[in-house]
């Protein structure tokens, strides 16, 4: 792969442009790692993609396979899988809570212990999810509390 | 399914072999003076007899099952973790007082009864209080845990 970076002090936006024979999978997520230093995410709603900013995003789920991302402003599905995601948005405050589920750390509004040494998140819009067993101690690590 | 059976089981056997402690202790100790109570110590403070050991795994299991009604989310799904451990403490003096009933663990002599349930109520209720204060002084913690690395991240 060529790379070619013009400096040019002229230029108000840095534009990344890409000319390449075909968009392969790779370039993709070369792009949405450029996307997410912008703290943008792309997601598909209606057969197009669109960029949403992370600081929207509540948390992301998987169902039956697919990836969607809940927003205070609906729900998006993502071209990623759960594991994909989470390695891509780990720098960016996002834990894994459960199998199924990525929580935006920022969007917690309070932590609650729950039953069998679980934890109850209730995020800022009032949702409730739980941090399983299984995951607890390694979020209590990530937080500091152990 | 197959891991709620197992954690079933686990519980049953953790629940079982602490009440069988605390009994072997109380046996050892008082089983001797413990006239009142002739059903539960037959022997003396030589040992708990087999019909007691399967009376007790009978109020184990009662227990275990009790457990798993309050402290999972198969029947309660929003219950606070006080009020399950109030449901938790009211059933299983109900629990407590059927099985003594049967198995006639208690003299029918009222003052007997009134000890046995208020000793079994203030230590329950003390245990209450204890987990009670341990959690929320943990949730605090969490609280301000997360309200750190909330701050480090906004910066």
């Amino acid at each position: 792969m060529k790379i070619i970076i013009q400096t040019d002090d002229s230029v108000q936006e840095t534009t990344l442009t890409i000319t390449c024979k075909e968009f392969t999978s790779e370039l993709e997520r070369l792009v949405e790692a450029f996307r997410l230093s912008d703290k943008k995410l792309s997601v598909k709603e209606n057969g197009e993609v669109h960029l949403i900013d992370l600081k929207s995003v509540l948390y992301a789920e998987t169902v039956d396979g697919n990836s969607f991302l809940y927003t205070e402003n609906g729900v998006f599905e993502s071209q990623y899988r759960l594991y994909e995601l989470e390695s891509l948005l780990a720098e960016h405050n996002f834990f894994r809570i459960n199998k199924s589920t990525l929580l935006n750390l920022n969007k917690i509004e309070s932590l609650k212990s729950d039953i069998d040494r679980r934890i109850r998140v209730r995020l800022k819009n009032g949702y409730q999810l739980i941090i399983s067993r299984s995951y607890a101690e390694e979020f209590k690590t990530k937080i500091g509390v152990q | 399914m197959k891991k709620r059976l197992v954690s079933f089981i686990e519980s049953l056997l953790k629940i079982f072999a602490v009440i069988i402690l605390i009994f072997t202790i109380a046996t050892v100790i008082i089983g001797k003076e413990a006239e009142a109570f002739p059903n539960l110590f037959m022997t003396g403070n030589k040992g708990i007899t087999i019909k007691t050991f399967f009376q007790l795994f009978a109020f184990s299991f009662f227990i275990c099952v009790l457990r798993f009604v309050f402290f999972t989310d198969v029947f309660l799904k929003k219950t606070s973790l006080l009020l399950r451990n109030v449901f938790f403490f009211v059933f299983t003096i109900l629990v407590f007082v059927i099985i003594a009933l049967v198995c006639h663990w208690i003299p029918a002599r009222p003052l007997i009864w009134i000890l046995v349930l208020a000793s079994y109520s203030l230590s329950t209720a003390i245990s209450i209080l204890i987990t009670h204060f341990f959690t929320k002084k943990e949730d605090e913690k969490l609280n301000d845990a997360l309200a750190k690395i909330q701050g480090r991240s906004e910066e």
